[in-house]
């Protein structure tokens, strides 16, 4: 882009390659395998390692959300991600939990879901699917009580969200680096259950 | 495999992937979608830009050697008049960004609700090579290339990134000469002595300054004494602060690129502007004025102020330093200063962000006036384009004010929808042809 970009047009400040970096890592400790092997595996469409990927990247994503302070409450990650049974076009199910559903929120996670789909498209070698990766529900908090829409899924009986992150109401706002930082933190669905 | 090994192959991996602008025009179209009841094929209309020109554009240099650039002309919408939008030269320069700005045009003009759709068009070049003739060749075979679609009634290119009023005489002069008749309708931003509008040099200055005192109205504030900071004392951010300040807010604080300065009691703008004259390259550096500190850029966006006005560079205010910010009110003067995560922090702080959309339209608006007294070959005084781009101003940040208010979202939303939706009103009252 050349200078003097309207606000419609500024992306998303998410550091969508470090969250790639890491979302790879957790596919390379968790096989076992190079991060080379990796992306050779994504190419050829390997279920396993397209849900571990997608997990690392739902991860990152929520540490991403929950350094711009109070704003974000929840973040849970379901789906494919999460039952190994991902291919290289299925997107990321992720409900996150706010006080107030506002348009200011619709907005970044519209443009994260951009910049992350474009990032993978180069990454895994594809033309034009998926059209997004990201396939993200606000619910509020009210919401999430009464168990109603996307509020159903958190605790559903047929469904199995995982939460990948909760704010702390003691620190909540406290901390605001800008981009996540690298964690040595679970890369399998599975060991993340214990937090549902 | 190490740490960096991994960053090495993800950067070779990701090396020059770059988020298409016009998809996320796209995304910002759809967000607005979700609020409003626009039927689908009139969606499918507004996605897709009525006519893209992509021209080769060869020029003879100096030396005798021959060059070949690429240029386009987008004209996304053309259901609320004729397309309006800039011509820029940057390297930078693609087929997606000109249509995302093309249509980013439909929508400022339909939020200003003047009675234009949105265009674009560019070189990508780097015009700081050329010489003045090289330059002047290439605006000139540009301007025969997209000749077919511009004119008076169907497209009206004006200045943008590193095209002035020299480059748009050069166009003027080259469609006189194409179409055999005089037409300084054609395009504007254009010297005053050959058809431009007395009061253009500052209309977009004006017009933030016109919406600054539209917003500290609504919210209550008297405008006597409000503290103002202005990060970027060029064309926008200067005028913006001259007028603001004889309408007797307090502009404690100001920067351009060589640095910034505070001033608690306020600046004498008047003697910073002449200062600011005579200073080499006509910088703030080495500005002298009593009770005045220095301080960064950085440091002015989150002083204790209660109206900041961006009017620099993009991506200015972020999540970095969006919860610092302690303004009460942020008035975009410059194009995109506040990136989408700063939006967000801004927002849930409370703060009264008005977008760029709206707040330095007073461009196009004035663009719009140079174009009337053109076809009406009717010059206006100044005083008569300052006052009638008041009211239009006014009446846009009414519209989008009232938008905001009834449906409890931002304005930065309001002013998106307010604009899709006279597009899309436009289209269906017109029906599609045949």
């Amino acid at each position: 882009m050349s200078s003097r970009t309207p606000s419609g047009l500024i992306p998303s400040e998410a550091p969508s390659g470090i969250l790639f970096e890491e979302a790879l890592e957790c596919c390379s400790h968790r096989y076992g395998l190079s991060v080379e092997a990796v992306l050779r595996r994504l190419e050829e469409g390997d279920c396993g390692m397209h849900s571990t990927l997608r997990y690392g990247l739902a991860k990152g994503l929520s540490g991403y959300l929950a350094s711009l302070g109070s704003v974000f409450h929840e973040v849970y990650v379901y789906g494919s991600s999460i039952s190994e049974s991902s291919n290289p076009g299925s997107d990321i199910d992720v409900i996150v939990v706010v006080e107030k559903r506002r348009d200011e929120i619709a907005n970044l996670l519209k443009k994260l879901d951009l910049s992350l789909t474009s990032h993978y498209r180069r990454l895994v070698g594809l033309k034009r699917d998926p059209t997004s990766l990201l396939d993200i529900h606000v619910i509020n908090k009210t919401e999430q009580a009464e168990r109603s829409g996307y509020g159903a899924v958190i605790d559903g009986l047929h469904s199995r969200a995982i939460c990948l992150w909760r704010s702390d109401p003691a620190t909540t706002g406290a901390s605001r680096e800008g981009s996540p930082r690298r964690s040595s933190s679970a890369c399998s669905p599975a060991s993340m259950s214990t937090q549902r | 495999m190490a740490v960096q090994d991994t960053t090495r192959m993800v950067s070779e991996r990701l090396k020059d992937a770059e988020i298409n602008p016009y998809e996320m025009m796209l995304q910002q179209l759809d967000l607005v979608r979700e609020y409003t009841n626009i039927p689908d094929g009139i969606w499918q209309i507004l996605r897709n830009p009525e006519r893209t020109l992509e021209v080769s554009v060869p020029i003879t240099l100096d030396d005798g050697g021959i060059e070949v650039f690429t240029g386009y002309r987008v004209q996304h919408n053309s259901a609320r008049g004729p397309c309006k939008g800039g011509i820029r030269f940057h390297p930078g320069v693609t087929v997606e960004e000109v249509k995302a700005l093309a249509g980013w045009m439909t929508w400022k003009c339909a939020v200003a609700n003047v009675p234009y759709g949105g265009g674009k068009g560019g070189i990508s070049c780097e015009p700081s090579r050329f010489t003045r003739s090289e330059l002047e060749r290439l605006t000139r075979r540009y301007t025969a290339m997209i000749y077919p679609l511009i004119g008076t009634r169907r497209d009206i290119p004006a200045p943008d990134v590193n095209t002035n009023a020299q480059v748009m005489d050069w166009i003027a002069d080259t469609v006189q000469f194409l179409s055999g008749e005089s037409t300084p309708g054609t395009v504007t931003g254009k010297s005053i002595e050959i058809g431009g509008a007395l009061g253009r040099h500052e209309a977009t200055g004006r017009g933030v300054m016109s919406i600054t005192l539209g917003v500290l109205q609504r919210l209550g504030i008297d405008v006597d004494g409000t503290r103002v900071a202005v990060q970027g004392f060029g064309n926008v951010g200067s005028i913006a602060a001259r007028l603001l300040g004889e309408a007797g807010a307090k502009i404690v604080a100001i920067s351009d690129v060589s640095g910034g300065y505070h001033c608690p009691a306020g600046f004498d703008i008047n003697g910073v502007l002449s200062y600011v004259e005579q200073s080499p390259g006509h910088l703030l550096a080495g500005l002298s004025h009593s009770g005045m500190e220095e301080i960064s850029n950085a440091e002015l966006l989150t002083l204790d102020v209660d109206v900041l006005i961006p009017a620099a560079l993009e991506a200015q205010i972020t999540a970095r330093n969006a919860e610092d910010v302690r303004a009460r009110v942020i008035v975009e003067g410059a194009n995109g200063p506040t990136t989408p995560e700063a939006d967000l922090i801004l927002g849930e702080k409370g703060i009264t962000i008005v977008p760029d959309i709206l707040a330095n339209a007073g461009g196009v608006v004035c663009s719009y006036f140079e174009w009337v007294q053109n076809i009406q070959c009717f010059p206006w005084e100044e005083e008569e384009t300052n006052q009638r781009l008041g009211r239009i101003l006014q009446r846009a940040l009414r519209e989008v004010w009232t938008l905001a208010d009834e449906r409890d979202i931002s304005l930065r939303l309001a002013a998106f929808i307010l604009g899709v939706e006279r597009v899309a009103t436009a289209i269906q009252l017109r029906g599609v042809f045949p």
